[in-house]
């Protein structure tokens, strides 16, 4: 591995007809983490690959007794996974975000799916949290809309989804943003339920979402350190952007 | 030569064999007002937090509502187990105590706590 390279390893082949990649990466409420991870334990997804770096933490993850790499790669038949347990330096989401949709490019995935969070300050006071739905295809862009889904029409997203998109414009890949209102700074696990709630329309997965919201003290006691790490990460990337007007409208 | 959060970390593994964990906490600041979020998971009612203000800190306290237990911690593999929260930090400017109001929603406790000094409303001539 060169430095400064971010590279994928298959354990088995990985391809076929009508694959779908789901996103879970460190932002905000680790709504993506959450919910990826929630998947990927609901569907009893089989580890089939990892992505690795110099420009990662330099740590390994021990689970079982078994050293493994924290961004690892599931499948369950067409639905594919790629899910981190360790926070990401900014410097690393360019090359690490070209490498995964280059790869889903290359193997023909109909849709890299990113699932996120918006922070919002009032978050406390909402119950339901809504999600907002994005998209580099117009022909998604419209199913979001026919699926009740507000577009989310202006503004800056930073950070790993927001590179997904734009790398996915560049090499024609579709992409689907899902976002739910989240809080900033703090693992979300109603929200992960909510953007869950809006990804079952677009992708058709049998995922029980009360055992999430169940588990939702256990899951924010064991995000706590992750969450830590990832806001600092989020305040180096210039995340407080999200909260600006694009220029374009001055 | 230590690493530069070696003592923060220490700090966090004394706190940890003490049963206590330093909840996650996020300090907004309007025109008025400081707003302090702090998350609390495994705490049932307000009844069970202490929260007590000066002009120019925070100090909180909260009992979980059954310790949460872990069989191995982190990479010293030792068990802990979690009873409470507890943190004090310095505010970044000072406060109206009497004035401060706190709620417990979702399992975040929020203060408000009004900025100390009269503002004045100026005629624009």
């Amino acid at each position: 591995m060169k430095p400064n390279e971010v590279s994928i390893y298959e354990l088995e082949r990985i391809d076929g007809e009508n694959l779908s990649l789901l996103c879970g990466l460190p932002d905000v409420g680790l709504v993506g983490i959450i919910s990826v991870s929630h998947i990927i334990k609901e569907l009893g997804m089989k580890e089939v690959g990892y992505i690795d770096s110099e420009l990662f933490p330099p740590l390994v993850v021990f689970h079982q007794g078994e050293p493994t790499y924290p961004i690892r790669l599931f499948r369950k038949e067409n639905l594919l996974a790629v899910f981190s347990e360790t926070a990401l330096p900014p410097e690393s989401l360019y090359p690490l975000t070209r490498l995964i949709v280059g790869w889903s490019k290359e193997k023909n995935v109909s849709m890299v799916v990113s699932l996120g969070g918006i922070g919002v300050p009032n978050r406390i006071d909402i119950d339901e949290p809504k999600v907002y739905g994005a998209s580099s295809s117009q022909k998604l862009r419209d199913l979001i809309l026919q699926n009740g889904i507000s577009l989310m029409e202006e503004g800056f997203l930073v950070g790993p989804y927001g590179l997904i998109a734009k790398h996915s414009k560049s090499l024609g890949v579709q992409n689907l943003i899902l976002l739910a209102e989240s809080f900033p700074n703090y693992p979300d696990p109603g929200a992960a339920a909510s953007a869950l709630e809006a990804l079952k329309k677009f992708v058709p997965i049998s995922v029980d979402i009360k055992s999430l919201k169940d588990r939702s003290d256990e899951i924010r006691m064991n995000a706590r350190e992750l969450m830590r790490k990832t806001a600092e990460n989020m305040q180096r990337m210039g995340k407080s952007q999200e909260y600006e007007l694009p220029l374009m409208y001055v | 030569m230590f690493p530069a959060d070696y003592f923060d970390i220490q700090a966090r593994l004394r706190g940890y064999m003490e049963g206590c964990l330093e909840p996650l906490t996020e300090i907004q600041e309007t025109d008025n007002e400081l707003i302090v979020r702090v998350d609390m998971p495994c705490v049932r009612s307000k009844d069970e937090i202490t929260v007590n203000v000066t002009e120019d800190t925070v100090s909180i306290e909260a009992k979980m509502e059954k310790a949460v237990q872990y069989e191995r911690w982190g990479t010293f593999q030792r068990g802990v187990r979690f009873f409470k929260y507890s943190k004090t930090f310095t505010l970044p400017t000072k406060i109206d105590p009497e004035r401060a109001k706190a709620r417990f929603v979702k399992n975040v406790l929020e203060l408000r706590l009004p900025k100390k000094g009269k503002v004045f409303k100026i005629e624009i001539q």
